[in-house]
């Protein structure tokens, strides 16, 4: 066991929808600048679980506990980001930025001041006055991913953010996430469905079961950090994608009979 | 010659062409004397209306009729449709009847309009209110009905208040297909307010030309028609303009 204090702690999440229980028993811890990632079979609550977390979502029991408080609702020190489009296609890039901020209140130079250093720290110089209608499916997950930072969070949590992209922007993202992480100690907590993703990005890898979804297994993912994606053409990547796979398989074809039930 | 100006010239020759047809016709005799003036004529009749400052306080008073029913359907359009899209009971209940009503004329509401408010202007912004309140509170109904939720979502999570998410989220969300609905709206407020006039009133652009008609002023019965057409057309294309540069962010 670790002797620092967990970031982010949950102990027994269950949320339970009239006749289904979505997500049991959910445990789980997260330190500082640790990468955790969530993968388990489609409709097996990993999102449900995400936005508990998050506080938008009520759990039917259990306890969530940033730095050792105990939180219900959204917080400022939570962070998230999802999949779908999210960024207001009525604001330009850095409005988008500052959004948090100025709905904290925080005085337009310093909210500013704040978002230029995100804009710097993603990669949008130069877009900083485009609409979200001028940008790429990538830069507006950046845009999304810079408006969460922004606020710096003490976790960040992330609902299969590249899910709507193709493979290799996928892959070029994931690795900018990996630098921004570095750069400013980012501990982060991300649902995929994406094997190969989970383990590009992790240092661990948390596998969940089919609904309702609980937690199967934890895989170490001991890649030296920085690391680049060059990691996808190594031996170990392979055996470490396989390793999860085997242990997703069943629970996929669980969630298949499921889905056609 | 490129995409732009080739369909502008078919657009002057099919003007040309119509308006050759028109004399060709008008001259002919075919139909009975009078009813197709020369286009010569028109246009006098038309620079006359404007020279003499005729026509200014008729189109005034169509402008009024129309802006401050307009105003009142905008405002009562936006919103009730901000109330039946965020309660889905009150847009059961509603929305249907509204969809029903929308597709009837609003004329047949003209009698009881005179009735309750006279033969003046305000019968003719009650037209004019009504007819675009309908395009406004569809637009609005739906736009409301399917906000993103993930904008709330990030708005909620971010520790926005509700009238913030109301305001800075909510609202500039819904804020183009109101316009687009505003849009539709300003068209059939004026529709609204000169079909009043044409049935009964004592000034404006729709009493004009049917004064024009009952005295068997032909020439000047087109010309007012033509102003009236201008004008309309300018409405429009003002409020394109508008739309045009709210379009930038969507």
């Amino acid at each position: 066991m670790r002797s620092v204090a967990p970031i982010l702690e949950i102990r027994n999440i269950s949320k339970t929808y009239p006749g289904v229980a979505a997500v049991e028993n959910g445990s789980l811890e997260v330190y500082s600048h640790e990468f955790v990632s969530i993968i388990g079979p489609s409709g097996c609550g990993k999102s449900t679980l995400l936005e508990i977390i998050a506080g938008l979502l009520p759990k039917t029991s259990g306890e969530v506990f940033i730095k050792g408080h105990a939180v219900n609702h959204t917080h400022s020190s939570i962070g998230i980001i999802f999949q779908q489009e999210s960024i207001f296609p009525w604001r330009t890039t850095i409005e988008n930025i500052e959004f948090g901020l100025q709905m904290q209140g925080v005085p337009k130079e310093e909210r500013r001041r704040k978002a230029d250093k995100m804009i710097e720290l993603v990669g949008l110089h130069g877009f900083e006055h485009r609409y979200p209608g001028e940008l790429s499916g990538g830069m507006k997950q950046r845009v999304a991913i810079a408006r969460a930072l922004v606020m710096e969070p003490e976790i960040l949590l992330m609902d299969e953010p590249f899910g709507a992209l193709d493979e290799q922007t996928r892959i070029i993202l994931g690795e900018e996430l990996l630098r921004i992480q570095q750069e400013i100690g980012q501990t982060i907590l991300f649902v995929t469905h994406n094997i190969n993703e989970a383990v590009q990005l992790s240092d661990r890898v948390v596998v969940m079961t089919a609904r309702p979804g609980r937690i199967k297994a934890t895989i170490d993912i001991d890649f030296e950090r920085p690391r680049t994606s060059e990691i996808i053409a190594s031996e170990k990547f392979g055996r470490l994608v396989g390793q999860i796979w085997l242990l997703l398989r069943e629970e996929s074809l669980k969630g298949f009979k499921l889905a056609r039930q | 010659m490129n995409r732009i100006t080739k369909p502008l010239l078919v657009q002057i020759g099919t003007v040309f062409g119509f308006m050759v047809i028109w004399e060709i016709i008008g001259e002919s005799k075919l139909l009975f004397e009078g009813i197709l003036p020369s286009i010569v004529e028109i246009v006098k009749a038309a620079w006359t209306q404007v020279a003499t400052g005729f026509i200014f306080p008729h189109l005034l008073v169509t402008f009024y009729e129309a802006s401050a029913g307009f105003v009142i359907a905008s405002f009562l359009g936006v919103t009730v449709g901000i109330l039946l899209g965020a309660n889905p009971f009150l847009r059961n209940i509603f929305e249907p009847p509204i969809l029903y009503f929308a597709a009837t004329p609003k004329i047949i509401l003209y009698p009881i309009f005179l009735m309750i408010l006279g033969t003046k202007f305000e019968s003719k912004m009650a037209m004019a209110a009504v007819s675009g309140f309908f395009p406004i509170v569809i637009n609005t109904t739906i736009a409301a009905a399917n906000i993103n939720r993930i904008f709330i979502k990030v708005a909620k999570s971010v520790g926005a208040s509700s009238l913030q998410t109301f305001t800075r989220v909510y609202l500039p969300s819904i804020l183009l297909p109101i316009f687009t609905g505003m849009r539709l709206g300003i068209g059939v407020s004026l529709v609204g307010a000169i079909l009043g006039e044409l049935k009964v009133s004592n000034a404006g652009l729709g009493f004009i030309i049917v004064q024009a008609f009952n005295y068997f002023r032909i020439a000047e019965m087109y010309a007012s028609i033509l102003l009236t057409f201008l004008f309309a057309a300018i409405v429009n294309l003002v409020m394109t303009l508008v739309l045009a540069r709210m379009r930038r962010f969507a």
